[in-house]
C-alpha cells in the first residue's frame, strides 16, 4: 500500500467521523429543542400528565377512589404545522365507585373565551385542560396529549383499531374512503377517518362524534387484551416506552388502566356538546348548561 | 422442589401414577407437600390425597427500558406464594373445611377485605367443606413481569390452573380453578395485589336414576387493589 493510498484512506476515514459527529449533533440538537423524532423504538408517542393541583388527584397512588375526569387530546402537530392545537378533545369522567363513565366530546371550533378552545393546548396541555375544565366546570385530573406521529405510533404499535364506521366516507381531504361497518384499521386510516370532517354538512360537529366513537372502540380493543396480566404489562410497557410521563409513574398508570378497562365502553354514554349556529366559533347552545351539570356532579351522565 | 414428571411414555407414566398413588395411599397423603392432612377415610387401592408442587413454566418480562430480568430468588419467592395460595385457599378447606390460616396475608391490604369477604367463594372452596378423597393437579405456571425503565421490576404475575377430583359425603366433585394473581412488592415479599379467578365446581346429580345432567356451579373474581 502507498503512502498516498495511506492518505486517502485516512481522509476518508476522517470524513466519515465528522459527517457522524455532526449527524449525532444535530439529532441531539433537535431532541433537545422539543423535537419528537421517531428515530428509534423509545420514539414518543404521546405525553401523560398529571395536571389537577386538587388534593383528590394525589389519591391515584392507589389509584383513584372517587370520581376523575380525563381530557384527551389529539394536536395537530406535524411536519409543516407546529402549535399543537387540540384538534380533538374529550372528557371521558370516571366513577370508580360506581363502575361507570361518561364521555363528553368537544367540537375544536367551540368558542372560548373570544378565541377557539384549541388554541389552549399551544400552551401545554394543562392550558388546554384548564380551558376545557372552564367550560364544562370541571378539575380535570390527567391530560393524554397525541400528535400525528403519536397517533400512528400508538395505532400500529397495538396492531391496529378495529372501529365501526357509521357512514360512508370519502374524503380526499383526509384520505378518509371507508364503507359502513366494522373496519379494522391502520394508524394511518384511523387518523384520516378521525380527521374527515369534508363528507358531512355539519363538519366539526360530526368530526368530533366520529372521534369519540373512535375513543371507544379504541377501549373495546384495548380491553380485549387486557385480559390477562400479561397484556397489561405489554401494554404498559408500550406506553412508558413512548410516552411522556409527567406527574404520574408506570404503577400510576396500572392503576389507572385496571380502572379503566374494568368499564364496559358500550355502558359509556358518549355525547357530543350541543350547539347553536355553526361557523368557524361554535357557541354552546342552552341545553349544554344541563349537560354540564350532570356530569360535573359525579362523572356520569344520568339524564342525559 | 421440583413437581414429579409423571408422564415421559405412556408406559412409564402409568407406572409412575400407579405407584404414586400406591405410595399417598401408603403414606396418608404426606407426599410432599406441606400442609396439614389427615385422610378421613381410605379405599383399597384407591388415592385417598394426591396433591403436587406448582413448578415454573413459561416466564415473560416486558421491559419499560432495556433491562430488566426474574432471577431466581424472585422466580421461588412468587412461586412459594402462589403456592401458599393453592395450599390455604384449595386444598385447606378440602382437607379441613376451613380456610387455611394466613391466606389472608397473602394480599395486600388494598384487597384484604374482598379476598375474605364478597370474593372468598370464587377465591376457595371453603363452599364445599372437607372431603374423604382428593387428587389435584395443576398446570405450570406462567410467570409475566413488568419492569420499569430502570429494570426494577414493578408487578409479577402467575397463570395457572388447578383440578381438584374430591369426593364429598354427597358424592363426588369436580373443580377446575384458572388462577391469575398479580404480585406487588411489599417491603421484602411479594404480595397479591389483584387477581382474576374463575372456578367451575360440577358434581353429578344426587339421584342417577332420573339421568338428570351434572350440577354444575361457577364463580368468578376479578380485583385490583384499586377497584370498587
Amino acid at each position: 500500500m502507498t503512502a498516498r493510498t495511506v492518505r486517502r484512506v485516512l481522509l476518508g476515514l476522517g470524513v466519515a467521523v465528522v459527517a457522524f459527529v455532526i449527524g449525532l449533533t444535530a439529532i441531539a440538537a433537535a431532541l433537545l429543542d422539543g423535537a419528537r423524532v421517531p428515530i428509534v423504538s423509545s420514539a414518543t408517542y404521546l405525553r401523560i400528565e398529571k395536571v389537577a393541583r386538587h388534593a383528590s388527584a394525589n389519591r391515584v397512588v392507589r389509584g383513584p377512589q372517587h370520581p376523575f375526569f380525563l381530557l384527551l387530546v389529539g394536536n395537530d402537530s406535524r411536519p409543516g404545522v407546529g402549535g399543537a392545537r387540540g384538534d380533538a378533545l374529550h372528557v371521558l369522567g370516571v366513577n370508580p365507585a360506581r363502575h361507570e363513565a361518561s364521555m363528553i366530546d368537544i367540537p375544536r371550533d367551540t368558542c372560548w373565551q373570544g378565541d377557539k378552545i384549541n388554541v389552549g393546548n399551544t400552551h401545554g396541555p394543562r392550558v388546554q385542560a384548564d380551558d376545557v375544565g372552564g367550560l364544562l366546570g370541571i378539575n380535570i385530573a390527567y391530560v393524554v396529549d397525541v400528535d400525528f406521529a403519536g397517533f400512528l405510533g400508538l395505532v400500529d404499535g397495538v396492531g391496529g383499531l378495529t372501529v365501526n364506521v357509521p357512514t360512508p366516507m370519502h374524503d380526499s381531504y383526509s384520505g378518509a374512503y371507508f364503507a359502513p361497518g366494522l373496519q379494522h384499521m391502520n394508524g394511518t386510516q384511523a387518523l384520516a377517518f378521525s380527521r374527515d370532517r369534508h363528507d358531512f354538512p355539519q363538519s366539526d360537529i360530526i368530526r368530533t362524534s366520529n372521534q369519540g366513537l373512535l375513543v371507544l372502540d379504541a377501549m373495546r380493543d384495548l380491553r380485549t387484551k387486557m385480559q390477562s396480566a400479561a397484556g397489561e404489562f405489554k401494554l404498559l410497557a408500550l406506553l412508558a416506552q413512548h410516552a411522556q410521563l409527567d406527574g404520574i409513574g408506570i404503577k400510576d398508570l396500572y392503576h389507572l388502566s385496571r380502572v379503566a378497562f374494568s368499564l364496559h365502553p358500550d355502558q359509556i354514554k358518549n355525547i357530543t356538546v350541543p350547539y347553536t349556529g355553526g361557523g368557524n366559533c361554535l357557541t354552546v347552545g342552552p341545553a349544554a348548561a344541563g349537560l354540564f351539570a350532570d356530569f360535573r356532579d359525579d362523572g356520569v351522565l344520568e339524564s342525559h | 422442589m421440583s413437581r414429579p414428571r409423571l408422564v415421559r411414555s405412556h408406559r412409564a407414566g402409568v407406572v409412575l401414577l400407579i405407584a404414586a398413588v400406591a405410595l399417598t395411599a401408603c403414606s396418608g397423603g404426606a407426599k410432599h407437600r406441606a400442609s396439614p392432612s389427615v385422610p378421613s377415610s381410605t379405599q383399597a387401592g384407591a388415592a385417598v390425597r394426591v396433591t403436587r408442587l406448582l413448578t415454573i413454566g413459561s416466564t415473560d418480562v416486558q421491559r419499560a427500558g432495556g433491562r430488566g430480568v426474574v432471577n431466581t430468588a424472585t422466580r421461588h419467592a412468587v412461586l412459594a406464594v402462589a403456592q401458599q395460595y393453592v395450599d390455604r385457599a384449595v386444598l385447606a378447606p378440602l382437607e379441613t373445611g376451613a380456610i387455611g390460616r394466613g391466606y389472608a396475608s397473602l394480599f395486600v391490604p388494598g384487597i384484604r377485605p374482598a379476598a375474605i369477604g364478597p370474593d372468598v367463594n370464587a377465591l376457595t372452596d371453603r363452599v364445599i367443606g372437607a372431603t374423604s378423597t382428593l387428587n389435584e393437579q395443576s398446570t405450570p405456571v406462567a410467570l409475566s413481569a413488568l419492569a420499569d425503565q430502570s429494570g426494577a421490576l414493578l408487578y409479577l404475575a402467575t397463570r395457572f390452573n388447578v383440578q381438584v377430583k374430591a369426593t364429598r359425603p354427597s358424592g363426588p366433585i369436580a373443580i377446575n380453578r384458572s388462577v391469575e394473581l398479580t404480585y406487588e412488592r411489599v417491603g421484602t415479599t411479594w404480595l397479591v395485589a389483584a387477581y382474576r379467578i374463575k372456578v367451575t365446581r360440577s358434581a353429578p346429580a344426587p339421584a342417577p336414576p332420573t339421568g338428570a345432567a351434572p350440577a354444575k356451579a361457577s364463580a368468578a373474581a376479578f380485583r385490583a387493589s384499586d377497584s370498587p
